[in-house]
């Protein structure tokens, strides 16, 4: 809970600019709540406002929805072996506000956490201030206009605390390989189409380390 | 405001297709649960996978152009470094953004 505090802080600059690039194409505030708390994902909601201005058909920009948070599955997957005794009402509350920054900071504090405190409590105690200042920000940034767009330096923020978190996740030649082939590869695929870059990437790298780890194994 | 026709549309279609994605595998947790050690081995890779994934691109390629003389590779190393000696999110964020200014004072 307490990382997600500086994560929900360094949000602060593309929450603002999303926010902003919504009330540019003529959304007001209400939709830009609404996208906010009920969307709930920065990128596809650019994707989606973009193909909207272009006129183009529901079922396109449903596909292309689909294709930007397909990430959001390996994050159910992961979340979901740490969560599987909690009843399921709860675990549908969570997955609600599952994004990638609660993800992200909840699941290395599972990781090397405190065992006293239930995986659910990591997990809400993460996503629900990193949710609650999402709409701040997205809000703001509407309201307030272009006036954050060049915050110096901060779009730094997130990809650095996301290296930092990185670096609690890699613990073992597995997760090194993992980590790797999953960061090299995503580099290479920045630009495929859909934002799909990031899910081949990441499953490429679990089977890098998968395949490490049964190396290991044999020999051991 | 030629979009507010459709735009709730896709904020309550979008999202309810987001959210189908979010709970895929939670809100079936006690069925998905690996009980395999295979299986197990490949969920262990999932965090580090997917933190790599989305670490990289965002702090060495973030418009998608690949600049190898700006600041962001250096940043990148040395963040790097921080990360893994600190094992610290603040110090991470905090010593990779003043590294930044720094950088950008210089030139």
């Amino acid at each position: 809970m307490i990382a997600a505090l500086p994560v929900a802080l360094a949000m602060l600059p593309y929450g603002m600019v999303v926010g902003y690039a919504s009330s540019q194409v003529g959304l007001g505030l209400a939709e830009v709540i609404g996208f906010s708390a009920i969307f709930y994902a920065g990128a596809a909601q650019l994707a989606a406002l973009e193909l909207l201005d272009a006129g183009a058909p529901l079922w396109v920009i449903l596909i292309t929805v689909i294709a930007i948070n397909a990430r959001l599955i390996m994050y159910s997957a992961s979340m979901s072996q740490h969560l599987w005794t909690e009843p399921r009402a709860h675990r549908t509350a969570a997955a609600f506000v599952l994004s990638d920054h609660a993800y992200a900071v909840s699941i290395t504090g599972i990781l090397r956490g405190d065992k006293e405190i239930r995986p659910l409590w990591h997990f809400l105690g993460a996503a629900i201030p990193l949710w609650l200042g999402w709409q701040v920000w997205t809000v703001s940034g509407a309201l307030a206009g272009g006036l954050v767009a060049d915050l110096p330096h901060l779009e730094f923020a997130i990809p650095l605390a996301f290296l930092a978190l990185l670096a609690t996740a890699v613990t073992d030649k597995p997760t090194v390989a993992a980590a790797t082939v999953a960061g090299a590869l995503a580099l290479v695929l920045v630009n495929a189409p859909a934002n799909a870059g990031m899910p081949v990437a990441a499953l490429s790298g679990v089977l890098a380390g998968y395949a490490v780890g049964k190396r290991g194994q044999q020999w051991a | 405001m030629g979009l507010t026709p459709t735009t709730w549309v896709v904020i309550i279609v979008g999202g309810a297709v987001t959210f189908l994605l979010r709970g895929s595998f939670l809100v079936v947790a006690e069925r998905v649960v690996s009980t395999s050690e295979d299986r197990r081995l490949a969920f262990r890779m999932l965090p580090a996978a997917a933190l790599a994934a989305l670490a990289f691109p965002a702090l060495l390629r973030p418009d998608g152009a690949l600049e190898l003389t700006g600041p962001r590779p250096i940043v990148a190393v040395v963040a790097l470094v921080i990360a893994f000696w600190t094992r610290s999110l603040i110090w991470t964020i905090a010593g990779g953004l003043l590294l930044v200014v720094g950088l950008d004072a210089l030139r």
